[in-house]
């Protein structure tokens, strides 16, 4: 059916805003690379099927370097569970 | 006008939560089951795939595994399912504040008052449906009727992940065919007397001159064929009228069976003690002390007693609960599972009439000790202080019900 994804609890820098809304900003991936949170697109409570889990789901594009050093970009998606763990679907 | 009510059902609850939790075990026969050691080895729920197979809920957990070899069960993780059945409500409650939780995993909403906004009961029913799957992860089946029975009827009809109206068109095609015991609150006992009288489905139930019904049932026989015509009148109840707490019990299959009044005292000290915790945590005190015993032939009774005064004090409910238990049980088998519940609830601030020849100030005196001790536990955990007479056998006493306790489905009426 669905292709399964390993779930990886990430480490998030997040603002919480004057209304108490929470934006994450820097994204840090298991390996240390750090993704920078250019703009939150969406955000909505979803579930992952994938990962396995439901929570806040934040549709982001993200910016880091490459190891030349060149900027790189993506779109991607980060949870964030009722208990505040932030998490991301990461290929097996 | 004609109400519009829905019925929601979440589809093998616990096993979908476990299953969205663990996707690697999505697509194998899964179950969620008790814990052997405890002696509380049953199936509590199972996926569509081990349904398959045969596995009920209820049975033995090597009964399952019998006719399922490949099985995989998981342990139970309650605080999981009742935050995803609070994220269920949370989206019921932005339909209509009318919604009546029945169990832990089922609820209907009366949305008569919401169709302008949201579009007709089926609309607000696919709705629920596609938001529950999205963004909980887990499936539901939604009833739509206009009454509770009906809806109810049509959440069953069918599963998973669907939608059935039972609308006063065609409810005759669908309702009527189906099987006299798929109504609410028509159990083995009920249909067997049913089935004595050739009356096997709903259709012939309705059919039947109510006069008969109640020759046969009592009062009752009117309540059933107002269940199979449609004509059932009960209101849904606003969320917060539920908050009215009727009764507060808790209940164990003991990790041993028990073999005397010694034992049973012991954790009959254990309930009372998580019982008036909970109800001083609600400001209760309470008149009526209830008990549920089950012996080891799975033979089981409740019975229960006034008390001259309400309370709040274990020992008070712990003493009233062991009269009653001697006062029923003749020890012909031993005692695998007891509960303890007091009802008749006032608050705890209402003024007293006090007894000449009571001592009030001892009962103040214990009640400021136990609240001290339910300080005590709430911050340095429930084992923090103990009854030395608990410490006889801490097999026995060694749980925390008011931790572990469930919901269960209070009754309909």
């Amino acid at each position: 059916m669905n292709d399964l994804a390993r779930k990886v609890y990430v480490r998030v820098n997040a603002t919480f805003g004057t209304d108490g809304s929470i934006s994450p900003e820097v994204i840090e991936w298991e390996d240390g690379t750090q993704y920078q949170v250019e703009r939150v697109l969406d955000v909505r409570r979803a579930a992952s099927m994938r990962a396995g889990g439901s929570g806040i789901r934040y549709q982001v594009r993200v910016v880091w370097d490459t190891p030349e050093g060149q900027p790189a970009y993506a779109v991607s998606y980060v949870w964030r569970e009722d208990d505040n763990k932030w998490f991301v679907e990461a290929k097996n | 006008m004609d109400r519009t009510i829905l019925h929601c059902d979440c589809n093998s609850f616990y096993a979908s939560v476990e299953a969205l939790h663990r996707p690697a075990l999505r697509e194998k026969p899964l179950a969620v089951g008790g814990d052997v050691e405890q002696r509380h080895g049953i199936i509590l729920a199972k996926n569509d795939r081990a349904k398959r197979y045969g596995v009920k809920t209820g049975e033995a957990l090597w009964q399952a595994r019998q006719k399922c070899p490949g099985l995989v069960i998981v342990p139970p993780d309650y605080p999981l399912y009742l935050r995803y059945s609070r994220l269920c409500r949370e989206i019921f409650m932005e339909y209509t504040s009318q919604v009546e939780p029945f169990g832990i995993d089922e609820a209907w909403l009366d949305v008569s008052g919401s169709t302008g906004i949201f579009g007709g009961g089926p609309q607000i029913a696919e709705e629920i449906r596609r938001r529950i799957r999205f963004e909980l992860g887990i499936t539901v089946s939604i009833g739509v009727s206009w009454n509770k029975i009906f809806a109810k009827l049509g959440s069953d009809y069918k599963k998973p992940d669907a939608v059935t109206v039972i609308s006063r068109d065609n409810y005759r095609e669908i309702a009527w065919p189906l099987p006299a015991s798929d109504l609410l609150y028509v159990g083995p006992a009920t249909s067997r007397k049913l089935a004595s009288r050739q009356i096997t489905t709903i259709g012939r139930l309705a059919a039947v001159d109510p006069a008969n019904l109640r020759r046969w049932f009592g009062k009752w026989g009117d309540v059933l064929w107002a269940f199979a015509n449609g004509e059932d009148r009960a209101a849904v109840a606003e969320f917060d009228e539920l908050a009215v707490i009727k009764s507060i019990g808790n209940s164990c299959t003991t990790p041993r069976d028990l073999e005397d009044d010694g034992d049973v005292g012991l954790v009959l000290w254990v309930l009372a003690e998580s019982v008036a915790a909970r109800m001083r945590e609600q400001g209760f005190v309470g008149q009526t002390v209830c008990i549920s015993v089950r012996d080891r032939g799975l033979q089981s009774f409740t019975r229960q007693r006034k008390l001259p005064r309400p309370t709040c004090l274990s020992s008070e409910i712990t003493a009233a609960a062991m009269e009653i238990f001697r006062a029923n049980y003749r020890w012909d088998e031993p005692v695998r599972s007891i509960g303890v519940s007091v009802t008749d609830f006032s608050h705890d601030d209402i003024p007293v009439q006090l007894d000449m020849y009571d001592d009030y100030q001892k009962r103040e005196d214990l009640a400021e000790i136990e609240r001290t001790v339910d300080g005590l536990r709430r911050r340095f955990g429930n084992g923090c202080v103990r009854r030395a007479a608990l410490l006889q056998d801490t097999d026995l006493t060694g749980f925390d019900p008011k931790a572990d306790h469930i919901i269960h489905p209070v009754g309909y009426f």
